[in-house]
């Protein structure tokens, strides 16, 4: 037993360090990018795995939450809202979108789930397309507000975004830590693998979809809003199939139905992807993406993560190919 | 006929045959017995190809038939009647019977398979036209049996066929089998019903933890004893 | 009057489209119990072979190899993904969700691979039918008369195939009850493949004449999908009927919303009308689903 707290404290204390230092470390603009808009990605893709690798919700609305909280924090700020405020209005929104697309998601089952869910997703991004006069159309919205609080402008300091944007991963992979451990984290697990035994056990399978879906919703939008004030702006294509997919091959590869394989796969991903020579490639990046997906699913279900473990445990994390 | 050995077989991370050992004589109708969950289902599934041996082996007519699919082994006149099945819902009874003779070595002699079939079980012949899942119980369980006799099997395989029949269905699916038996088909009989194993079946096994254990052979009454005893733990 | 007839031939036209495309995810739901998100993409690949093959020559003896080409490397490309992605799902426990994401990424693969390879530019295919012919004061391309005329004869052609047939008999024996089937000798494995390669055809079928009337471009089959998905949702996948029920329905809807709300307001539009079909009548337009 103490061999393992210590073993636990060593890796704590490495996080910490990593977490503290890392932004300081990196000086050159270029990986400060990467690093931030990785993170941000981060957020998003361990999220997502709340519905869909722990509740088995076949949910595909998730980049379009981020989305939905990039573009509302990008217009709120526009027209003179505070940026915090603009912020957590967004949040609200995203939450709002996923409670309403959670309607009819609880009727309907499996492969029906996914086709609604992403089809309000591209409707969420044919209207980012067409509504010009609101949001820009095809050219996004430019020219957002610095993040301004209190006399800090973080805008001047990119230093402060990778901080706000590891701040941000550390309190998403901490709570889902701990709420896939809560008696509701097991009952999501409960509703995806036994769905007719937990609902004779009690388990309010409806109520407890619901909530996960509000829950990744959180930290989608909150992610899309730290994402447009950053970049000062927002693109429709962060509506686009390829963003969908890409976050997805973090998804998958990272290892679905686990904490921090997602997390460490988009960190991993958004930095291969942004490596000069797969920058250039264009269209056969995504390419690339889908292969890899597949290859995942085929050979390595369990993901990364569960490669990682498998040495040290020996015992097979829960994932989407089991 | 059809020689297994030693098979060990499962599902996922679960074995169900540690071992099992039986040989089925040609010509012979052959009864297993056991409790539920012991892997009776799962050894006609594995003799069929649906489940993959993880160790032994099993053979029909000489070859070995363990590791083949399911096709390749129904073309061999193995055939597997499933338990509680609704067979095709939608389709018709003659559709069904029909279904059944699909192959290719089959598929030219189907006028008359539908003839011995509906002899058979002249019930079927009355329904043809009505829909399988308007079936009553009984009804159902002798489209199943009649479909795989559209196979022309050379061992017939049925997998509890008494499930959920009442008595007087359970007498008249009896008579069936024996007529099947008599026209020379080597039958499998997997059930809980012993009594209804008892009347038509020569020899009887006995499945426990996936092993087979228990032979006797019918008429033999103090192995009958003891292997009603060795089931249900006391002697009536 | 002029203006009910021209929504009509729109909404026949989208609804003749759709219910090609739907009819195909329909199929291989039916059978294989997996959902084709690729199908789109297929469809997009087949109007972008036939375009290669039919040459440069937008003429109708373009036409004439590109179509056929088109059909048969469609069917075989579909065949080749379902050897790929779905083959290797079906029957795992998390098949389900696996082949959705496997075929989610095939039509990623190919939708970026085409843009690759022809650039994002639109291109255009030759009708079967050039010309146009007069309906009381309204101009309809013959084009148009050819997808109206053509889907239904298809899918009728289908539905006596799958009636008639003794490969359609087996289709929808293993429709039905694939153990069964298995266990009597039908061959499920070469029915699997049939009805992807049948689902391919229509696929691309639809793309080609889709291409034919309106543009050809790499993303075309994922707006198509769109749509599809709110055919299949509300028709939903288990009847083929239903589908192709549902199919010209939402074509009407959509015919109409372009009309009368506009065009960029339609996806909202079908997704309300989505919403609300879901809440009222969850298991689909003819109830009977897997």
């Amino acid at each position: 037993m103490k061999q393992l707290s210590w073993r636990r404290a060593s890796v704590a204390l490495a996080v910490i360090l990593v977490v503290v230092l890392l932004p300081l470390a990196v000086t050159s603009t270029y990986y400060r990018n990467i690093l931030i808009v990785g993170l941000l990605y981060a957020v998003v893709a361990s999220s997502w795995d709340l519905t869909l690798g722990y509740a088995g919700v076949f949910n595909f609305a998730q980049v379009a939450t981020f989305g939905i909280g990039a573009y509302a924090t990008g217009i709120l700020a526009l027209r003179g809202v505070p940026p915090i405020i603009a912020m957590l209005l967004a949040v609200m929104l995203g939450v709002a979108f996923n409670g309403l697309v959670a309607i009819p998601v609880l009727r309907l089952r499996g492969v029906y789930v996914a086709l609604l869910t992403f089809g309000a997703a591209q409707l969420v991004g044919s209207v980012a397309l067409g509504w010009t006069s609101v949001t820009g159309g095809s050219t996004g919205l430019v020219l957002v507000p610095d993040l301004v609080v209190g006399q800090f402008d973080f805008n001047f300091s990119p230093v402060a975004y990778v901080y706000l944007s590891e701040g941000l991963l550390v309190v998403t992979l901490a709570f889902l830590h701990w709420l896939v451990r809560s008696p509701f984290g097991l009952s999501l697990l409960a509703g995806r693998d036994a769905e007719d035994y937990a609902a004779s056990r009690g388990v309010p399978l409806g109520r407890q979809r619901v909530l996960a879906l509000a829950i990744g919703a959180v930290f989608a939008a909150a992610s899309g809003a730290v994402f447009a004030m950053y970049l000062s702006s927002a693109s429709p294509t962060i509506f686009g199939f390829s963003t969908a997919t890409l976050v997805l091959s973090m998804v998958l590869v990272g290892g679905a139905g686990t904490v921090y394989g997602p997390a460490m796969a988009a960190v991993i991903l958004t930095v291969l992807q942004n490596t000069r020579q797969v920058a250039g490639l264009g269209p056969v990046t995504f390419m690339i993406i889908a292969v890899l997906i597949v290859l995942v699913l085929r050979f390595l279900p369990g993901g990364l993560w569960d490669f990682t473990k498998r040495g040290s445990r020996g015992r097979r994390q829960v994932a989407v190919g089991r | 006929m059809l020689t297994v050995t030693d098979v060990r077989a499962g599902y996922g991370g679960v074995e169900v045959l540690h071992g099992a050992s039986v040989i089925v004589p040609q010509g012979e109708r052959l009864g297993l017995f056991g409790p539920n969950g012991h892997g009776k289902t799962t050894l006609l599934r594995t003799i069929s190809g649906l489940v993959r041996t993880r160790g032994g082996t099993i053979e029909f007519d000489g070859e070995r038939i363990s590791g083949m699919s399911p096709r390749e082994i129904v073309s061999r006149g193995v055939i597997h009647v499933p338990q509680g099945n609704t067979l095709f819902p939608q389709m018709t009874v003659l559709e069904c019977l029909m279904l059944g003779a699909f192959s290719n070595r089959t598929w030219a002699h189907r006028e008359q398979s539908l003839e011995r079939v509906f002899e058979l079980f002249p019930k079927l012949k009355q329904r043809i036209s009505q829909r399988a899942r308007s079936l009553s119980g009984g009804e159902r369980q002798m489209l199943s049996i009649g479909a795989g006799l559209m196979s022309m099997p050379s061992l017939l395989m049925l997998d509890e066929p008494s499930l959920g029949l009442a008595p007087r269905m359970i007498e008249e699916l009896t008579e069936g089998i024996v007529k099947i038996a008599e026209s020379g088909v080597t039958m499998l009989l997997v059930d809980q019903n012993v009594e209804m194993l008892l009347d038509c079946c020569g020899p009887l096994f006995l499945l426990e933890q996936g092993l087979v254990s228990l032979e006797a052979e019918n008429g033999d009454e103090f192995d009958e004893e003891r292997l009603l005893g060795r089931y249900f733990g006391t002697v009536a | 009057m002029q203006i009910l007839l021209s929504i009509l031939i729109a909404a026949l036209v989208s609804g003749s489209l759709y219910a090609l495309v739907a009819a195909g995810l329909s199929l291989v739901w039916g059978t294989l119990g997996v959902f084709n998100f690729a199908q789109g993409a297929l469809l997009m690949i087949g109007a972008y072979v036939a375009y290669y093959f039919g040459g440069k020559a937008l003429g109708r003896s373009g036409l004439l190899f590109g179509l056929p080409t088109g059909l048969i490397m469609l069917g075989l490309l579909g065949v080749v993904l379902y050897f790929l992605l779905v083959r290797p799902f079906v029957g795992s426990p998390t098949g389900e969700l696996s082949v959705i994401i496997a075929t989610l990424a095939a039509s990623t693969f190919l939708e970026n691979g085409a843009q690759q390879f022809f650039g994002a530019t639109f291109r255009k295919l030759p009708p079967v039918l050039t010309g146009h012919l007069s309906i009381s004061g309204n101009s309809v391309d013959w084009q148009q008369v050819i997808i109206i005329v053509v889907a239904p004869v298809i899918l009728l052609g289908l539905a006596a195939f799958l009636k008639y047939t003794k490969t359609g008999f087996a289709v929808r024996a293993v429709a039905q009850n694939e153990q069964s089937a298995l266990l009597l000798g039908i061959p499920v494995s070469r029915i699997y493949m049939f009805v992807f390669f049948v689902a391919s055809l229509l696929a691309a079928l639809a793309g080609i004449l889709f291409g034919g009337q309106f543009f050809v471009t790499p993303s075309m089959g994922g707006d198509l999908m769109l749509q599809a998905f709110i055919v299949v949702v509300f028709g939903g996948l288990g009847s083929l009927t239903g589908t192709v029920m549902a199919a010209y329905i939402v074509g009407l809807i959509t015919a109409a919303s372009n009309y009368y709300i506009g065009l960029f307001w339609t996806p909202a539009v079908l997704f309300a009308f989505l919403f609300i079909a879901v809440i009222v009548r969850p298991s689909g337009l003819v109830a009977s689903n897997k």
